[in-house]
Order: C-alpha cells, then sequence, then structure tokens
C-alpha cells in the first residue's frame, strides 16, 4: 500500500500521527519544524510516535533512527528510504 | 521529657463522586434520600454478570487546562483523582505554594486498582493477540499499582515521600492515616491524602463472582441496602476523595482555613481469612484508633460506617462496633447513596463525614427499613437526618486481606484548641 507514495503524502501521513497522538495544531507542522523545539515532544512521546507511524504506514523504526530524528523532515526521510523499492 | 507530637489538622478537602464534585451538590442529595445508583445497560453484555447496577460519576469532564503532556500518563482513575485533589489545595489556599513543590509536601493515596483500560490494552496485545504492537509507552503507567499517587506527584510537582496504599477497600483511609503518621513523625509538613477508583466491568464482575453484589436490577434507587434484613449485597461506584493534612503550627503561620483535626488512626490486619471480615479484627482496629486519639469510646459522636451491604460483612461491623463503642452512638453508611467506591470510599466518606460534622447533621442509611436481627443493637440512624453537635467522628473501612482502618476527626474549635 506504500509503495506509491510521494513525499507531500508521506508528510501527510506524518502529520496525521502528530496531530492524532499529540494534538498538535496541523498548521503549526512544517517540514522544519522541530519536533522537541517547536512541537513539544519528549522521549515518552518519540515511542509513541513510533507507534502511530508504524500502525499508520506499517513501517518500523529502530531505536537509532527514532533518536537520529530533529525536524519533520528527517521522519519524511526515514520512512521514504525504508518504503518498498527505495 | 517527651516530646508531644505534632498536631495535625485538615486545611482542604474535596472529591468527585456520584453524588456530586462539591459538598453543596452533595448535601443536597444526602439531604433529600437522592440516591446516585442507576441502571448500566453496558453490564448485560457479560456472560454470567448478574448485576446491572452501578453508581458513576456522572458530571466529570477532563477541565480544559489539563494539558496533553501533563495527562498522557493518567487513566480515568488519576484523572478523577487529579481533580479532586485541585480542589482540595484550592480550599487550601496551596496551589502556587512554595511548600507544595519545595519537598515539604508528599502523598499517600491509592486505589484497588490502576486504570482497567490500559490494563487490557496489555493483555489484549501480550495474552490475545500476541503481540506489543499498538502498546503504547504510557499504557503501563496508567495501570501500574501505584498510578494515581505517581500521576499526583508529576501532575503537582511533589517532591516529598509519595506512599502508595493500594490495599483495595482502605487504599483511601489508609492514604489519610498514612498521610497523618507521616506529618507526626515530623516527616513531612504537608501531605496530600486519599484515594480513587475508576468504574470498569471488572470492578463489578469480582464482586459479581462472589455473588456480592445486588441484583434488584429493576429498583436502583432500593439498593444497596446497608444493616437491613433485605439487604442483597453492593453495588460499585467510583470517584476520588483527598484531605490535605497539615502540621497545625505550619497552617497557623499561613494563616491557612483549619476545617478539622485528625485525633487518631487504627489499623491492623485479621490475620483470618483472605476475603471474610472477622468481628475481633475489626473490633480491635476501632480499639487502636480510639487508643491513638485518646479518648474513650463515649467520646466519639457518631460513626461512619464501612456499610457494604454485604451479609457477612454488615454482620461483622455492627458486632464489632458494639463490642467496642456500645449501642449508643449514632452511625450511618454513605454507601447506601453512592455505592460502594473501592479505593475511594474511605477518602470520600472521612471527606463527607468532616463536612457534616462541621454543619451539624447525620445523613441517614438508605434504604435501612428493618435492621437485620443478626446484626448487633446500634443507633442506626434512618429515615431522615439527625442534628448532632458532634465534636467528634470516627469513619471506618474494612477491606479483602482482612486490612481495617479506623479514622477519628475533632471539631476544630479555635478556642477549646
Amino acid at each position: 500500500m506504500t509503495e506509491s507514495w510521494g513525499k507531500d503524502e508521506i508528510l501527510e501521513r506524518v502529520t496525521e500521527v502528530l496531530v492524532k497522538s499529540f494534538e498538535i495544531d496541523p498548521a503549526e507542522i512544517h517540514l522544519d519544524s522541530h519536533v522537541v523545539d517547536d512541537l513539544d515532544l519528549d522521549s515518552i512521546d518519540a515511542i509513541d510516535l513510533a507507534v502511530g507511524l508504524r500502525e499508520r504506514t506499517g513501517i518500523d523504526l529502530a531505536e537509532e533512527e527514532l533518536k537520529s530524528i530533529r525536524v519533520v523532515q528527517d521522519i519524511v526521510e526515514l520512512l521514504r528510504t525504508k518504503l518498498p523499492g527505495a | 521529657m517527651v516530646t508531644p507530637k505534632p498536631r495535625v489538622v485538615v486545611t482542604g478537602m474535596a472529591g468527585v463522586s456520584p453524588l456530586g464534585s462539591d459538598w453543596k451538590t452533595v448535601s443536597e442529595a444526602l439531604v433529600n434520600g437522592r440516591s446516585a445508583i442507576a441502571y448500566q445497560p453496558e453490564l448485560e453484555d457479560y456472560e454470567g454478570m448478574r448485576t446491572r447496577l452501578v453508581a458513576p460519576v456522572t458530571d466529570f469532564e477532563t477541565p480544559a487546562h489539563y494539558t496533553r503532556k501533563r495527562t498522557r500518563s493518567m487513566g480515568r482513575v488519576s484523572l478523577l483523582a487529579a481533580r479532586a485533589t485541585e480542589l482540595a489545595l484550592g480550599e487550601a489556599g496551596l496551589l502556587e505554594a512554595e511548600c507544595l513543590v519545595d519537598g515539604t509536601t508528599g502523598i499517600s493515596y491509592g486505589s484497588a486498582a490502576g486504570s482497567p483500560p490500559a490494563l487490557a490494552t496489555y493483555a489484549d496485545a501480550v495474552h490475545v493477540r500476541h503481540t506489543l504492537h499498538g502498546i503504547r509507552a504510557t499504557d503501563y503507567v496508567r495501570y501500574m499499582s501505584h498510578t494515581v499517587a505517581a500521576n499526583l506527584a508529576q501532575f503537582f510537582s511533589i517532591k516529598g515521600r509519595v506512599i502508595p496504599t493500594c490495599s483495595a477497600c482502605t487504599s483511601g483511609s489508609q492514604g489519610i492515616g498514612y498521610a497523618f503518621e507521616t506529618i507526626q513523625a515530623g516527616k513531612q509538613v504537608v501531605m496530600i491524602a486519599g484515594g480513587a477508583e475508576e468504574y470498569h466491568p471488572i470492578e463489578t464482575a469480582l464482586f459479581d463472582v462472589m455473588y456480592s453484589t445486588s441484583t434488584r436490577n429493576d429498583e436502583p434507587h432500593l439498593v444497596p441496602r446497608p444493616f437491613d434484613s433485605d439487604r442483597d449485597g453492593l453495588v460499585i461506584g467510583e470517584g476520588a476523595g483527598t484531605l490535605i493534612l497539615e502540621e497545625l503550627e505550619h497552617a497557623r503561620r499561613r494563616g491557612a482555613p483549619i476545617l478539622c483535626e485528625v485525633l487518631g488512626f487504627g489499623t491492623n490486619c485479621d490475620g483470618v481469612h483472605v476475603t471474610n471480615p472477622d468481628r475481633e479484627g475489626m473490633a480491635e482496629v476501632i480499639r487502636l484508633g480510639l487508643e491513638d486519639a485518646g479518648i474513650e469510646p463515649g467520646a466519639v459522636d457518631y460513626i461512619n460506617a464501612h456499610g457494604t451491604a454485604t451479609e457477612v460483612g454488615d454482620i461483622a461491623e455492627s458486632q464489632a462496633t458494639r463490642d467496642v463503642v456500645g449501642s449508643k452512638t449514632p452511625i450511618s453508611s454513605l454507601k447506601s447513596y453512592m455505592g460502594h467506591t473501592l479505593g475511594a470510599c474511605g477518602a470520600l466518606e472521612a471527606w463527607m463525614t468532616i463536612e457534616m460534622m462541621r454543619e451539624g447533621w447525620f445523613a441517614p442509611t438508605l434504604n435501612l427499613d428493618e435492621v437485620d436481627s443478626r446484626c448487633a443493637e446500634l443507633d442506626y440512624i434512618r429515615g431522615e437526618i439527625r442534628k448532632i453537635d458532634a465534636d467528634i467522628v470516627m469513619s471506618n473501612n474494612f477491606a479483602f486481606g482482612g486490612i481495617n482502618t479506623s479514622l477519628i476527626f475533632r471539631r476544630w474549635n479555635d478556642v477549646s484548641a
């Protein structure tokens, strides 16, 4: 189901997860939004982010990959590299 | 020379209960004999469940200022406790106080169980579906045994000691009792004390399998019937109650409202049977409470009974009460209005008992038409409220595991103090 996703579509799904899991206003979510400084997420939220992304995309993120995330674009890029055929 | 123990007073109290979440609403219910027991259609869906009766909290909404980060680790049981505690701290004038967050204040608080839906998430994933997918980081924190005490500590930035009092139906009363002893011992100056419980079908189930629930499902307003010859069991309720306990001189220095004094606390264990109540153990805990308070049994002006409306419980409690206090002290059970709120009951009943003492009247036991002849002869308050100019009140609770508590409060009168 993920084969044909483009960057915008991935961002759309990441945004959905962020809104649903953390009650973030979608207008505040941009590719350069910092997950800690701008979106106010912390280590517990990171785990629930991984749970939400898995539910929405079927993709598992490893601990090191989660720790590498700084801005929303990092999430989008991570998912892109893990899409089948990437 | 022995230094006298610090005196401990209540400077704030509040509850979220099936009868309401402020004293005015609750007192109107008690005065008008309004029961909170309701038919719960959801219980029809469980094979083998006989009862359909519950006393839910119907007016609770998570306040808008409870942000996601402050509540993400809270199930309903912790949310109810947070709200009751916020209201109690507000009355005590402590919400913005330095002593709340500098290590001066501790917590003694419990519930019979953590939040059941979070436990269900784990059980369903791990036990039924054999997967960890779908489990969130906060699910465990919502159901862990000390979830309420731990969440309250985070919510109010408490840095003192945390005493989880998770002893089923004495969670709330032990919460108050251990808070009292902690201040007496000089370990903390202020304590957030109480208990909470969240309704869930597993709680009706645990009593239903023991044939302890009321099954008069078509007559919610006529049950439970503590001490009545026609009783047929208890009804599960939910809620949270919080008392703010404070060392007397600290309360005086900051000009805090003093609502009453905590005079004594007794707790013990029957050591006989894991679920059956024991008259001897119950009598002993009442003696321990009186001894701790340094008063004679005749000094008690009113007793708030545990009074669950189970056959074995009512009979043993009434006999134990007569054994120690005699048959002349007025007694009633608030579970006849709001069911058995489990971990919350000791705290909710203490709150309401103290408020009634302050106003000089006490509620009757609802539905007590004819006292069971196997219950001891006591001065059961029936029919309508009774005006009593009470100085000293006792609140008793008893839990599975044979755990017993007796709390004694004295009306605050600055002249005599």
